[in-house]
């Protein structure tokens, strides 16, 4: 008896220790840094698992960066990330749990996220950077999220208007067809609405949009349909595995070259040509990044540098890069907070204050320039697109001034 | 050669529904086991063979021998391989194979080399009806085919023992006729030993050589099929023959009742 | 009518994808009564498990393929004899939540050791070309998983149908009870139930892998195969290959004619809707099993 007694007590004694032992480095009593914490809805599982992991990948590895080259002076940054699956359900549980524990500022990877949180956001006034340009309402009126790129509507219209110069170029006299063959989820659809009317104006004949849903396995019956209409400029907002299933069958169905395709961001990205090899020559993509091809640029520069000091060689991902960039934006915006406003006010107010007011940020020529202002939750104007040659993304024309379709 | 000595079994840990059962089957014999609904036959049956326990019951007292080996530990496959066969009560064919794919089926107990060929022979020549109808869906068979299928089944492993339970089942008097002269046949000529659950007691008595009559989860009398024939009670109320002319009380089946349960 | 036949020929090939995925789990629900939500798991862990060895142990494609084999027998063996075994006699449903317990598992599993390198590509060992035939324009890929999926079907009938342990199959599905008396081991079967719907579903894995590349989405086309098991019968071999591929066209179909009028993808929603329509007149599916009572 006395025996169990003393092993109760113990255990109890260890799991004191233990607390202890955890409360104390949960406060590094020894660190006089404020600490920021971040929270990252993650959409590392789920349908968009694979582009979600590396937006991670590269939010987290330039933190990292940061941390180690070129410190933030008087705050130590604490990441917080939570899987968020791209399921809508989950996304308002987390942010519960984020706001909780005081997150400053937050990630979020996708339209859904930006969707069911947006209104939230507005009431805790917590600032979300986020890759979901799916959803007007969280801009309009201006809010909480702060888009990494303008609204897809503008990431279309980038193609249409490239695709009408060259077109033009050629000498053809008639208008070009345009169609969408695209995911069914808000993500794929978002431009339709808004883009096609702009199209319609711009010169384009706008084909009915054709739809598929989930992971397909084969496109034969879209591609048909859009080879029937005789379209010649087919734009895909879609994921890298679906575009290459797309571009394989293009390729099976003889369209290849006769038709242009053109695929979101996501669609820029190594894996497509892994998966649909000489398939993907000559596809494009509308990005709002440089390609990793431009050796030149500091931006990119720094994303092998990452890549080789953090994960042991440089992979090309572009998602990756597209994570660098939010982690850029929200790190810039805590500095310039840390600096005009002092360390202890780098807090959600403090960050969307800079992110409102501070100006252009400095995007190390991974994009144009990034400016905010009280007004707009847009980033900037320019979007580049890249082309499929060989086994690698280069650059086909970089900076095109978007029209910044709003509903 | 199949022998139980005292078997009691429990079913769900809490329901004993064998209470110390004991009976043998001599090699070369058909042996009937008698009793009305409820007494424990069928159990009695699937605890030889093991299949109480899918069950969920278990032999909780007693042994269970056939030729020295302890069959309680045995799966009920096992068992079957040993040669005691059980033909199950309802027929229990494979209703969506043909008639030969269950005869088929009935040959995977056989150990050793297989004989499918020679043995399907001997049953239709048993079974003469089956062979017509080798290629028919079993489960269309009538009640009489089917009970020929189900003793062909068993039949085609070579068994030293096989259970036969409830073989008259809700089968025309002269189909029960037929399978029951069969049944003798088979044992004449195969020297196969039998263990005959039934319910209609005056045909079981005529072909088996040693009877048993069950109540309540208990063997409450034995004999040779002579005595058994010839004892009054089983007369009486397993056999439903009385003395001519005999007055028949109420009172005389209360004393034989209350005499049974105090045995 | 080139639109049409096209449909249908991508039809077919996705659709005898299907055939061969609900086959599987036609196998397990016949002998064991279990309704197995853990066959898009399977498949999935197949195809990657194949990669593995062809891709990161450097084998030879066949040399490859054969582990990959091997290793999806070890693996059905391994649920039976630790999974499902231990759940024998109790209730059904409790079995079956067990299966949707072991996909989450595998899933878990899968994004455990590979979810870092999703997408990913077998060495081509079916080649990619196009291949016209009558205007349509197939890929030999598709050409060729078609046929491997009809043969390997056609396999399973003859074993199911000819051989002594496709007999013994057969019986346990029939009467668990009355297949013990007869001498059939319920465990040998079971076991041998897992292990051919675990080859089934990595044939269906690397099929489906070596299309469209291995990603954690590949188990998603299991979804797809419950209307065709069910539309089928659930016990119906016959049923599964012709409801398998029915579904397969119908997709097709519906993308080509409905998807126009409705205006959003119709694919995943209609093989439902033909299952509800088939089981109202047929309430035991296409092709299934009636249960056989004498009156």
């Amino acid at each position: 008896m006395k025996i169990k007694r003393n092993g109760k007590w113990t255990l109890f004694m260890v799991m004191v220790g233990l607390c202890l032992i955890v409360s104390s480095v949960g406060t590094p009593a020894w660190s006089k840094d404020k600490e920021v914490k971040l929270g990252v809805f993650g959409d590392v599982t789920g349908p968009i698992a694979f582009t979600g992991q590396q937006f991670w990948k590269g939010y987290s590895d330039y933190f990292r960066w940061v941390k180690k080259h070129d410190p933030i002076k008087g705050i130590t940054v604490n990441i917080l990330m939570e899987d968020t699956g791209y399921d809508p359900k989950r996304y308002l549980p987390v942010l519960k749990k984020f706001a909780a524990a005081g997150i400053s500022a937050g990630y979020i990877m996708g339209t859904n996220g930006t969707a069911t949180m947006s209104d939230e956001l507005r009431r805790l006034k917590i600032p979300c950077v986020s890759e979901g340009s799916g959803f007007p309402p969280a801009i309009d009126p201006p809010g909480y999220i702060f888009l990494l790129r303008p609204l897809y509507p503008d990431v279309f219209a980038a193609a249409c208007i490239h695709f009408m110069e060259q077109w033009k170029k050629a000498g053809h006299k008639e208008k070009p067809k345009v169609m969408t063959i695209t995911w069914d989820v808000p993500y794929g659809t978002a431009h339709v609405e808004l883009g096609n009317p702009w199209a319609k104006k711009y010169g384009f004949e706008v084909l009915p949009t054709q739809l598929f849903a989930g992971q397909p396995n084969d496109l034969s019956t879209q591609l048909l349909r859009a080879k029937s209409m005789g379209a010649d400029l087919v734009f895909s907002n879609i994921l890298e595995g679906q575009f290459a299933v797309l571009l394989k069958d293009a390729k099976r169905l003889g369209l290849q070259g006769k038709i242009q395709f053109v695929g979101g961001s996501e669609c820029r990205g190594a894996e497509v040509i892994k998966l649909a090899g000489d398939a993907a020559n000559g596809a494009w993509s509308v990005s709002h990044f440089v390609d990793w091809s431009e050796t030149d640029n500091k931006g990119i520069q720094l994303g092998m540098k990452m890549q080789n000091e953090f994960r042991g060689g440089v992979d090309y991902q572009t998602q990756y890069l597209m994570g660098v960039i939010p982690a850029r934006i929200t790190a810039e915006a805590m500095r310039y907070a840390a600096k005009n406003y002092g360390p202890d006010k780098v807090d959600s107010a403090g960050i969307y204050k800079a992110l409102t007011t501070m100006g252009k940020i400095d995007m190390l020529g991974l994009t144009a320039d990034v400016q905010y202002s009280p007004t707009e939750r847009r980033p900037f104007k320019q979007l580049n697109i890249s082309k499929c040659e060989d086994g690698k993304w280069v650059k086909e024309k970089y900076g095109i001034e978007v029209p910044w379709l709003k509903p | 050669m199949l022998q139980m000595n005292n078997v009691e079994v429990m079913f769900n840990s809490v329901i004993l529904v064998l209470r110390g059962v004991s009976l043998h089957v001599d090699p070369n014999c058909i042996v009937a086991l008698l009793g009305a609904n409820g007494a424990g036959k069928t159990t009695t049956l699937s605890s030889i063979t093991g299949l109480i326990k899918t069950e969920l019951g278990e032999v909780t007292e007693g042994s269970i021998e056939f030729e020295g080996k302890d069959l309680t530990r045995m799966s009920t496959e096992k068992i079957a391989q040993e040669g005691v066969v059980q033909v199950m009560e309802g027929r229990r064919l494979f209703a969506h194979l043909t008639v030969e794919e269950n005869l088929r089926v009935g040959a995977r107990a056989k150990k050793g080399r297989s004989t499918i060929n020679e043995d399907l022979a001997i049953i239709y020549g048993y079974f003469q009806r089956l062979y017509s109808l080798r290629n028919a869906t079993a489960g269309y068979c009538s009640g009489g085919e089917q009970q020929m299928v189900s003793i062909g089944r068993a039949l085609m492993s070579r068994p030293k023992v096989i259970l036969l339970d409830e073989p008259s089942m809700g089968l025309s008097p002269l189909m029960v006729a037929e399978i029951f002269r069969i049944i003798k046949a088979i044992q004449v000529e195969k020297k196969t030993a039998m263990l005959l659950v039934e319910q209609n007691a005056p045909q079981a008595l005529d072909i088996a050589d040693y009877g048993y009559v069950m109540e309540n989860g208990r063997i409450v009398l034995d004999g040779t099929q002579k005595d058994l024939k010839e004892n009054e009670d089983v007369r009486e109320f397993y056999m439903g023959l009385s003395d001519v002319g005999k007055k028949k009380s109420y009172r005389e089946v209360k004393h034989y009742r209350r005499r049974k349960r105090w045995l | 009518m080139t639109e049409l036949f096209q449909a249908v020929a991508s039809g077919l090939m996705v659709g005898s994808l299907y055939s061969l995925i609900g086959l599987g789990i036609v196998v397990i629900y016949k002998s064991t009564r279990v309704f197995n939500f853990a066959q898009g798991g399977l498949l999935m862990v197949g195809a990657y498990l194949a990669w593995s060895f062809m891709e990161q142990a450097g084998m030879p494609i066949w040399l490859g393929l054969i582990c990959g084999l091997g290793s999806a027998v070890v693996i059905g063996f391994l649920i039976e004899r630790f999974g499902m075994r231990r759940m024998v006699g109790q209730p059904i449903l409790a079995l079956i939540i067990v299966t949707l317990a072991l996909q989450a598992f595998i899933d878990g599993v899968v994004t455990l050791f590979w979810g870092q390198n999703n997408y990913l590509v077998y060495p081509k060992f079916i080649p990619p070309n196009p291949v016209e035939f009558l205007s349509i324009i197939l890929s030999l890929q598709h050409i060729i998983v078609f046929f491997i999926t009809m043969l390997v079907i056609g396999l399973f009938i003859v074993f199911f149908h000819y051989s002594k342990w496709g007999l013994d199959m057969r019986a346990v599905a029939e009467d668990h009870q009355a297949a013990m008396c007869m001498g059939i081991s319920i465990k040998v079967v079971f076991v041998m139930a897992w292990v051919i719907s675990a080859v089934l579903a990595y044939i269906g894995g690397v099929l489906l892998g070596s299309i469209n590349g291995v990603s954690t989405s590949l188990h998603q086309i299991a979804a797809n195969c419950f209307p065709v098991v069910l539309l089928g019968g659930l016990e119906s071999i016959p049923g599964v290959l012709i409801a398998g591929l029915i579904v397969g066209i119908l997709e097709y179909m519906s993308g080509l004619y409905l998807d126009p009028i409705v205006g959003a993808s119709t694919r995943e929603i209609v093989p439902y809707c033909i299952l509800v329509l088939v089981l109202m007149i047929k309430p035991y599916g296409l092709f299934g099993l009636e249960r056989i009572e004498r009156i």
